[in-house]
């Protein structure tokens, strides 16, 4: 289907015109809104991901591509409920208390989206119960929390042990990540998951819920 | 200052010969106080622009370092922070490193832990700016009252453009462009505050640094300009060198207890962030 292959093709070179342009051509075709997610925007997402873990892309155009897909997606998302879509699952994603930094936050918000998951972004400086309430409110399978000074990354290891003083610990996976976090210190805290970036963030999030990984694609 | 000179058996007393490697941002200070500390010390300068890559920064660090001969020197004193981890992992060969408990050269201009801590709980949001950070060019050249400095020249590395604008547009179009300029700027409206830290000037007499001096004003008004730019509201800290010149005195003791300001790491052993009140520790490398 031509249009789906140019919506793939938009969203690797990170021309959100065209590809909003190959969406709504493959809406008025009558392609099924499912396929135009599974066969357009997350293959498209795959070659992004794949590109950026071989250093072919860097943040910037990540950013682009994320941006493409995002504005086909929102033209489609509306469409989904109408059909037998499932997201792979619910991701929780927000900066922990006392830091304002968004980038890389939203970055895997997006790549995340890109890769078939539902997700809530609660923003910057999110408080422990916050995070809480939003894992439970939208039956959460996946916490990420993102620091990007080594004054709030305290603040991971406060949000987990507030998961875990409300007895609800054992039913999220937490995921952290950020400039200055390390996998040693994800272990110290007792996190299920270190995203050394945003692509490795859909590994580790696909891992985390026992999916195979996105298959490596060459484009 | 503590009998047991570090790094020497049996313990002598009287000065010590200290290599101090600084990030430029506290140069006037360092220099200033290096010429009447107790000891003996050379300075060696790092630009501050090293803190883009904290891996590159770390290398050029412990290289300094290596390239210190024991003896002469007793011990070397890094005047910088933890700097988002590039000081961690140095390691001291044969003479100890002295460094300061604090997350970033903030808290040497503040002059405490504690008080960096209470500015940062109170607000988080804030950008810092110093007349010593903002004289020295993110191209290396002094920028002086005549000079339009780089756009946000304050001290953090959180969200720099990857590129001039120019080059964005022609590498991926105006419209994209446009994009990538929004998203690496979005980070000014989390932002609500620029606080101006003003340290006793270097280059005053005492009894004229209560407010800022001639040298510290055009740098002031600049801080005061951004945060009219960007819509945050503008406050002025006095800052304090009490940290600092405890470091540069030698006013620190090798088993470095938890409450002492400055860390000394003991031969073998490397810088380690804690992530509590210690903010680093010694620990063995690796």
């Amino acid at each position: 289907m031509a249009a789906l292959a140019e919506l793939s093709e938009a969203i690797i070179n990170g021309n959100a015109p065209k590809a909003k342009e190959a969406a709504e051509r493959a809406l008025s075709d009558g392609v099924d809104p499912m396929a135009i997610v599974n066969q357009g925007l997350l293959p498209g997402m795959a070659v992004v991901g794949d590109r950026f873990k071989r250093n072919e892309y860097y943040i910037p155009e990540v950013l682009l591509s994320a941006r493409a897909m995002k504005g086909a997606l929102a033209l489609v998302q509306p469409l989904l409920g109408a059909t037998s879509y499932q997201p792979l699952g619910t991701v929780v994603v927000g900066t922990v208390k006392g830091d304002l930094h968004d980038i890389g936050k939203n970055l895997v918000s997006m790549m995340l989206e890109g890769a078939g998951f539902k997700v809530v972004d609660l923003g910057v400086d999110v408080s422990p119960e916050k995070f809480i309430a939003a894992v439970q409110e939208h039956s959460a399978q996946i916490v990420g929390l993102s620091a990007l000074l080594t004054t709030t990354m305290v603040n991971m290891r406060t949000t987990i042990d507030a998961f875990t003083a409300a007895g609800v610990r054992d039913s999220v996976k937490v995921i952290v990540g950020g400039a200055p976090v390390t996998q040693r210190w994800a272990d110290e805290i007792g996190a299920d998951g270190f995203a050394a970036d945003a692509a490795s963030g859909v590994d580790v999030a696909r891992a985390l819920l026992d999916l195979p990984p996105q298959a490596a694609l060459s484009a | 200052m503590d009998e047991h000179a570090p790094g020497h058996s049996p313990p002598r007393r009287g000065p010590l010969r200290l290599k101090v490697i600084a990030c430029e941002v506290l140069a006037r200070q360092v220099y200033q106080r290096a010429a009447i500390s107790p000891h003996v010390l050379d300075v060696e300068l790092l630009e501050k622009r090293l803190h883009e890559d904290a891996a590159s920064l770390r290398a050029e660090l412990q290289r300094r370092i290596d390239a210190t001969p024991i003896p002469p020197y007793d011990a070397i004193v890094l005047v910088y922070g933890l700097c988002n981890r590039a000081t961690e992992g140095l390691v001291a060969r044969a003479a100890p490193l002295a460094i300061a408990r604090a997350h970033d050269c903030i808290t040497l201009y503040l002059g405490s832990r504690e008080r960096y801590a209470a500015q940062f709980q109170d607000h988080p949001g804030t950008y810092y700016y110093s007349a010593e950070y903002l004289e020295r060019g993110k191209d290396g050249r002094p920028v002086g009252v005549d000079t339009q400095p780089a756009a946000d020249e304050g001290m953090a590395f959180g969200s720099r453009m990857p590129a001039k604008y120019e080059e964005l547009v022609r590498k991926y179009g105006e419209d994209n462009a446009r994009y990538l300029a929004e998203v690496y700027g979005s980070w000014h409206q989390h932002y609500d505050r620029a606080a101006f830290i003003r340290l006793p000037c270097a280059r005053c007499p005492v009894s004229e640094t209560e407010d800022a001096c001639a040298h510290a004003t055009p740098f002031r008004e600049r801080a005061v300009s951004m945060a009219a730019r960007h819509g945050w509201e503008f406050a002025e800290l006095p800052g304090s060198l009490g940290l600092l010149h405890q470091l540069l005195d030698g006013e620190w003791t090798p088993d470095s207890p938890e409450r002492d300001d400055v860390l000394v790491v003991p031969p073998g052993l490397a810088i380690q962030a804690t992530f509590d009140e210690r903010v680093v520790t010694a620990a063995p490398p690796g």
